[in-house]
């Protein structure tokens, strides 16, 4: 039985196919316009999973950068601090040695006395540096409204000295430090609680000052305090050279985190961005298509049997 | 044998082809009407006359006019067009609710992502305030996102209903309209000849009704329909009807259900029985799409709020207190998602620290976003990136499959009513043919009449 093809039906199955064409070339279109292949889950529910997985890689990635900068800060500023200690030490154990010349008079040690105490409170203002956040660089856990360490003499740690600091690093797989040991640093004595460090100065500046001098070898003068400053030297650089080696690693750190990133980025484009070049061939595709089935209706609709009867 | 049988003929004749002439521009009058079937006039040869010479005809007689129409492919094409009509609507609510549920940098897996990465954030400076307001904002960007979802899914529940109750009115309007055509139907049955316009209307009426719902229907021996829903449930028999209504589900309140009110009160039809027809596709969507929907949000969000809640219980705050909780504490999982609150007030009381680190809270709660705690009934043992991903993948398996079974039911569809169209249909170039046919024979008969008029004359010229 061959098939009638009737009047009606013709008509709308003819409208059905433009619209369809039409839908099809304005899909195409859309796609164009955003540059996104996957712009809702059901266009590819396992790519959209994929693209959703990689978004959140990167904005990780970007919260382990901002972790890695942080270490870094910190560590660019630790480094500095321990840096201008280290200098501030070997300028006072100069002036150590200097008063052990047995022909200086005692105004010429007093004078010795006041350039050591000026180092002195120089050294005490690094090691209560604070961070751009206003955070003190070496005991971060301190949250008095005084400076850590007391002026004195005898400066005194003011928190818990037998308690150690707490260590604080970043989150992330590859965590990294965000401060060093200030109670190291400084040799603040868990028992008294005094840094290690001023004490050698002060009792290098109390000798200089005092008054049975005399009675004592100009050498001897010059040992007074001079082991502690020697041994804080040691910390000190031993420190910095670790603080280097920490900046390493973070930019390293910070490397592989870029990385991860790049991939990340780089598997969400390939999750849900287009191919410029194969939409751009579709959808001239579609144009075609869909400019032929108006041609086509146009066409085929204009005939009929009523044209060719005449009265 | 004289001209008056001859005239009689021919006058016969005139009427055929004048009948055939007028079915032939009903047609043409109805070629775009919905649910016409073409008609076509049933001629037959007039008994001949015997004389001593044999059996003389005495010409033609219109018998009868009939449509051109069979049954089983109007049934088909109604049957294929209701669950045409149920895929479709789903799968319009579907995309609906895909919306629900955005990708990328404004969904929920992003912003609670963005959460945990804020806590990564406060680990690096805990004692820092305006880290710690960046936390409470990303949280309560979180607990917006959930509620915005939670929102358009009970949007899509009152819009589900309010669809239901203007389909049921439909129906009801539908039903009522068959059982006045029955009525008629009925009351020409005795005549002996088909009522074909009103069979026409009835079809048509079918079929619009089942585009709303699956039905069957059973003719009668005085040419009415019975019509029957979900598994015999009556709606038309003969000119009486039952009326359908839209009533609270009583499996769970917040959704409806059909129900008829009946001698023996009120009755819910279970929706599974239903079938096919845009409202079984609606109660679809509400009882299996929208209910899966919001069971997975929920479970995220109080998945999320509890954990939150329980890190944030495990740490000290910046008064030295143990934390307060985060989001507002979830009791049922139901409504989870809608309920979700931030509740703490002062970024102090952010957990930051424990009591060996200033920011070991912090790291542990940067922790979660690598944790699998994410462990219910639709999401077994997943970080909430995982759960996320799935849960866009599933909504997003959902509308693919409802878009291509719709596609395939129109097309299906749309060739059940080629072919019913093939045979019912009026195609005008068939119906221009007719009708220089019927011209034709209506001036040979007018011919036929004018020579029986001259040899009448000539008999009448030769008596003078």
């Amino acid at each position: 039985m061959t098939i009638r093809i009737t009047t009606a039906a013709s008509f709308s199955s003819g409208i059905a196919n433009i619209q369809n064409r039409q839908r099809a070339m304005s899909d195409a279109q859309e796609q164009l316009t955003s540059g996104k292949r996957v712009q809702r889950a059901s266009d590819d529910p396992s790519a959209a999973a994929r693209a959703e997985r990689a978004l959140v890689s990167i904005s990780r990635a970007d919260a382990d950068l901002r972790g890695m900068q942080a270490s870094l800060n910190v560590m660019t500023l630790t480094e500095s601090a321990l840096g201008d200690g280290t200098d501030l030490l070997q300028e006072a154990r100069e002036t150590m040695v200097a008063a052990g010349n047995a022909a200086y008079s005692p105004s010429e040690r007093q004078a010795l006395a006041v350039q050591l105490e000026g180092i002195r409170s120089q050294l005490l203002a690094v090691a209560n540096r604070r961070d751009d956040s206003g955070g003190y660089l070496f005991f971060p856990d301190w949250s008095g409204t005084e400076a850590p360490i007391q002026a004195g003499p005898p400066s005194l740690f003011l928190g818990a000295a037998g308690q150690p600091q707490s260590e604080r690093s970043t989150a992330g797989a590859e965590p990294l430090p965000l401060n060093v040991d200030g109670m190291a640093a400084w040799r603040i004595d868990p028992a008294t609680g005094e840094s290690l460090v001023l004490k050698g100065l002060d009792d290098s500046i109390a000798k200089l000052n005092s008054t049975d001098v005399p009675q004592m070898p100009a050498v001897d003068i010059s040992r007074v305090g001079i082991t502690e400053v020697d041994s804080s030297l040691d910390t000190l650089q031993n420190l910095r050279a670790r603080v280097g080696k920490l900046m390493n690693r973070a930019e390293l750190v910070g490397d592989r985190i870029a990385d991860t990133r790049l991939y990340a980025q780089t598997e969400r484009s390939n999750a849900e961005d287009l191919d410029m070049v194969q939409a751009i061939s579709d959808f001239q595709n579609r144009q075609s298509s869909y400019d032929a089935a108006l041609k086509v209706y146009a066409t085929v609709q204009r005939m009929s049997l009523f044209n060719y009867i005449s009265t | 044998m004289g001209g008056s049988a001859l005239m009689s003929l021919g006058s016969r004749a005139m009427f055929a082809a004048s009948a055939g002439m007028q079915v032939t521009g009903h047609n043409i009058a109805n070629a775009s009407v919905r649910g016409y079937s073409r008609q076509q006039v049933e001629l037959q040869t007039s008994n001949g006359q015997f004389t001593g010479a044999g059996f003389f005809g005495k010409g033609a007689d219109v018998a009868s006019v009939t449509r051109l129409f069979d049954q089983n492919l109007t049934r088909q094409a109604a049957a294929t067009q209701s669950q045409a009509a149920h895929d479709n609507i789903r799968y319009e609510q579907l995309q609906r609710m895909e919306g629900a549920f955005p990708l990328g940098e404004s969904g929920m897996g992003y912003a609670t992502s963005e959460l945990f990465n804020a806590m990564a954030d406060l680990a690096n400076r805990p004692t820092d305030v305006p880290s710690r307001e960046v936390v409470l904002s990303q949280a309560s960007e979180v607990a917006a996102r959930f509620n915005a979802s939670a929102g358009q899914l009970r949007a899509m529940q009152s819009g589900v209903t309010s669809d239901l109750k203007l389909e049921v009115q439909a129906v009801n309007d539908l039903v009522e309209r068959i059982a006045q055509t029955n009525d008629e139907i009925a009351k020409v049955s005795g005549i002996g000849q088909p009522p074909n316009d009103l069979l026409d209307q009835r079809d048509q009426l079918v079929n619009d009704l089942s585009k709303h719902l699956q039905i069957t229907t059973v003719e009668a021996s005085d040419g009415t329909v019975g019509v029957f829903v979900a598994g015999g449930q009556r709606l038309v028999l003969g000119a009486q009807t039952t009326a359908l209504m839209v009533v609270a589900d009583p499996g769970d309140l917040s959704r409806s259900a059909l129900g008829v009110r009946d001698a023996g009160g009120l009755r819910v039809i279970s929706s599974e029985s239903l079938g096919s027809g845009s409202i079984g596709g609606l109660l679809r969507f509400q009882n299996d799409d929208l209910q899966a929907g919001s069971e997975m949000l929920d479970e995220l969000a109080r998945a999320v709020s509890e954990r939150m809640n329980a890190q944030q219980a495990l740490g000290i705050d910046m008064d030295g207190n143990a934390g307060e909780p985060l989001f507002a504490p979830v009791a049922d999982t139901e409504g989870a998602a809608y309920g979700m609150r931030m509740v703490i007030t002062s970024a102090r009381g952010l957990a930051a620290a424990t009591a060996d680190s200033d920011n070991g809270n912090a790291l542990a709660m940067a922790a979660l976003r690598d944790e699998n705690f994410i462990d219910t009934p639709h999401f077994a043992n997943a970080t909430m990136t995982d759960a996320y991903s799935a849960l866009v993948g599933n909504i997003g398996v959902r509308v693919q499959s409802a878009r291509v079974s719709s596609e395939i039911s129109a097309s299906v569809a749309a060739s059940a009513e080629d072919a019913r169209a093939s045979k019912s249909g009026v195609n005008l170039d068939e119906e221009a043919a007719r009708l220089i046919q019927y011209q034709q024979a209506y001036q040979a008969a007018a011919k036929v009449l004018q020579i029986a008029q001259q040899a009448f004359e000539t008999l009448l010229q030769s008596g003078g």
